[in-house]
């Protein structure tokens, strides 16, 4: 596990919370990222829709009119890209992580 | 009256700072309004601002933090706000990480935010009482069970006031069901939380149970009307404080 394993995407916080909470749940509505993540609607659109365009998540639109909404999904490339990001934040917390090793002697 | 004008007008004091500072009035004299700010800044040691420099020229300071927010400065500083203040506001905007390109320089920040954003998702069903309403219904619904649960007639008023009361708990349950934003995955923490719902509600339901067996429970006694008011405000204030709490630490981030 290294630096490189953490995702460019999910390095922006409100994307990384956004993740979070579509890999717990099973699915969300739009409104309640955005309650969530105290988020104005254009803001929150704009984070998922890089999100969509990644591949990591996905969208279903149900109902008509005052009755409609947007669920989010989390895809299987995005549990994984979110556990490998995830992963790589831990090992840098680790002491040792940056530490460079010492060059052998010749 | 022309005169009375011209008499009794009063002459200006004297020039005012900001008219030393702007020189004679815009005559079109080019030569003598340079001339005028030549003298000006002889005068007073102040330059005039350069606005091909990030801090306009204007003042000192820490120069290398000010080149740094250089672009922002100058936009800034158009303005006219004090160096402070401006020096300030650009400060507080980049101290919010909340910013969407802003990366997380801490990982722990980072773990943090998965972690409650897990929370809130295990959570939100329990913190998320649902309307006013659900207070009243599932009053009537811990009464009714707990009146003519246990009555084994199937005719009578009972009967149809235990259907009534167990009809609004499932109605309820349907519209809860369709009215939350979030399917939340079935988890250990999950089940807990679950668990201690059904742990609120129970103490509540035995308070019925046993005063039912203890005074009667023909008709609709006069007690269980005391008793649905208090239970309706049991649950009433239980949906404010768990409002409350949900409101406080709603934000993940």
């Amino acid at each position: 596990m290294t630096l490189g394993d953490l995702d460019p995407l999910l390095v922006a916080p409100k994307r990384l919370a956004a993740m979070g909470i579509l890999a717990a749940a099973s699915k969300a509505e739009f409104a309640y990222l955005r309650d969530s993540l105290d988020l104005s609607d254009s803001d929150l659109s704009k984070q998922l829709k890089a999100l969509v365009d990644a591949g990591y998540a996905s969208t279903k639109r149900t109902g008509k009119g005052k009755t409609r909404r947007s669920w989010f999904f989390i895809t299987p490339l995005g549990t994984s890209a979110l556990n490998r990001h995830a992963a790589a934040l831990r090992v840098l917390l680790e002491p040792t992580a940056l530490v460079p090793e010492p060059a052998s002697a010749e | 009256v022309r005169d009375f004008v011209r008499v009794t007008r009063r002459r200006r004091p004297g020039p005012t700072p900001r008219s030393i500072e702007r020189g004679p009035r815009r005559t079109g004299d080019v030569a003598a309004s340079r001339q005028h700010r030549r003298w000006w800044r002889q005068t007073t040691g102040r330059r005039e601002a350069d606005y091909s420099r990030p801090t306009c020229g204007r003042e000192g300071g820490d120069a290398a933090a000010i080149n740094r927010r250089g672009r922002a400065r100058v936009l800034l500083s158009k303005f006219y706000l004090p160096s402070q203040q401006v020096i300030h506001i650009i400060s507080s905007m980049e101290s919010k990480t909340s910013s969407p390109e802003s990366s997380g320089s801490d990982p722990m920040d980072d773990l943090a935010i998965l972690d409650r954003a897990r929370w809130s998702v295990e959570a939100s069903p329990f913190f998320d009482f649902g309307p006013w309403w659900y207070a009243p219904a599932l009053a009537t619904t811990l009464g009714s069970l707990a009146l003519y649960g246990h009555s084994s007639e199937v005719d009578g008023p009972g009967f149809w006031l235990y259907l009534f009361g167990a009809g609004l708990a499932i109605a309820c349950a349907i519209h809860d069901f369709y009215r939350r934003k979030l399917r939340p995955k079935v988890s250990m923490r999950s089940i807990a939380w679950n668990a201690a719902t059904f742990f609120v509600v129970v103490p509540v339901y035995a308070i019925w149970a046993y005063t039912a067996k203890a005074k009667g429970s023909a008709g609709l006694p006069a007690w269980a009307i005391l008793y649905w008011i208090a239970t309706t405000a049991f649950f009433l204030a239980v949906r404010s404080l768990l409002s409350t709490y949900r409101k406080r630490t709603q934000s993940v981030l």
